[in-house]
């Protein structure tokens, strides 16, 4: 018979060189879907391998080993993220201090109202079902700018903390905002335009 | 009074901090007039459980995988781990 597994304070990381064939593609895919490199993903799972390697006490048996190894990814990938941003402070035409109103024009007329207005979604619970759907919000997700795309796969595909990521990527709160905000503008507006069907015809300007 | 722009903000806004009476107030009294805002709440809260089924599908797609130069490169790499400095 088998002993019962140990007390968590004993419990230790399983043999590193399991960790690759174990976990690997699945923290390549984590990585992927935040630098769209394939190269870049598989330095990351490599480094993300070989800090886990160098810190392994640190696994404390109270998370499962991916949660921990995952954790970790996530660390180098929101320190990369901040490299950046110190590199290359702000977005395109969109510098430091530019608010939610600036470069919206796709999507407002100058007094406020919606340039087109969004149009009906017919039956979003069942296009879910279609494996094909999700090719497209992945195509949109593509679309975004670079840093509007990090942002969004942080915070809502990663679920992390809006707390969590200013911190560790050292930006402010409405920073984030408005990133986050055009992205889920244009995602929404890539996502009807490409699967929910056409919007409203207002006249372009 | 709050015009669309300004909703469709507070709208996102919701989902990352939590809104001021005020801006909940305002909000709330801009979304009973304005159909469109309306619909456009609905589609902008349907983006998060889509996103992280989108994660979850992904993160099992076979389609991806790390390929088998990158997987011996990576055993070598943590192999010689102990000896080597940190990678930078």
């Amino acid at each position: 018979m088998q002993p019962p597994s140990p007390p968590p304070d004993d419990r230790q990381a399983s043999d590193p060189q399991t960790w690759l064939g174990t976990y690997g593609d699945y923290l390549y895919r984590y990585a992927l879907l935040q630098v769209r490199d394939e190269s870049l993903a598989e330095d990351l799972v490599q480094e993300t391998l070989l800090a886990a390697l160098k810190g392994r006490d640190g696994f404390d048996g109270r998370a499962s080993e991916r949660t921990w190894l995952t954790g970790i990814l996530k660390h180098k990938i929101i320190d990369q993220l901040r490299r950046q941003y110190r590199e290359v402070p702000m977005e395109e035409g969109n510098p430091d201090g530019e608010g939610e109103d600036f470069g919206m024009e796709e999507f407002f007329a100058a007094d406020g109202h919606w340039a087109t207005k969004p149009g009906a979604w017919n039956d979003p619970a069942k296009s879910t079902e279609n494996a094909h759907f999700w090719e497209v919000l992945l195509g949109c997700l593509e679309r975004l700018s670079p840093r509007q795309r990090q942002l969004f796969v942080l915070r809502e595909l990663h679920g992390s903390g809006n707390a969590e990521i200013c911190k560790g990527m050292d930006i402010t709160p409405t920073n984030a905002g408005v990133m986050l905000y055009r992205a889920r503008m244009s995602l929404r507006q890539c996502l009807e335009l490409n699967w929910f069907g056409q919007p409203r015809k207002t006249e372009k300007r | 009074m709050l015009n669309c722009q300004k909703a469709s903000q507070l709208l996102s806004q919701s989902l990352d901090r939590p809104l001021s009476f005020r801006e909940r107030l305002s909000l709330r009294l801009h979304l009973l007039m304005c159909d469109a805002c309306r619909r456009f709440a609905k589609q902008l809260r349907s983006l998060r459980p889509m996103a992280a089924e989108l994660e979850s599908r992904v993160l099992t797609d076979d389609r991806f995988k790390l390929d088998e130069r990158a997987r011996k490169r990576i055993k070598r790499v943590l192999h010689d781990g102990g000896e080597q400095g940190p990678v930078s």
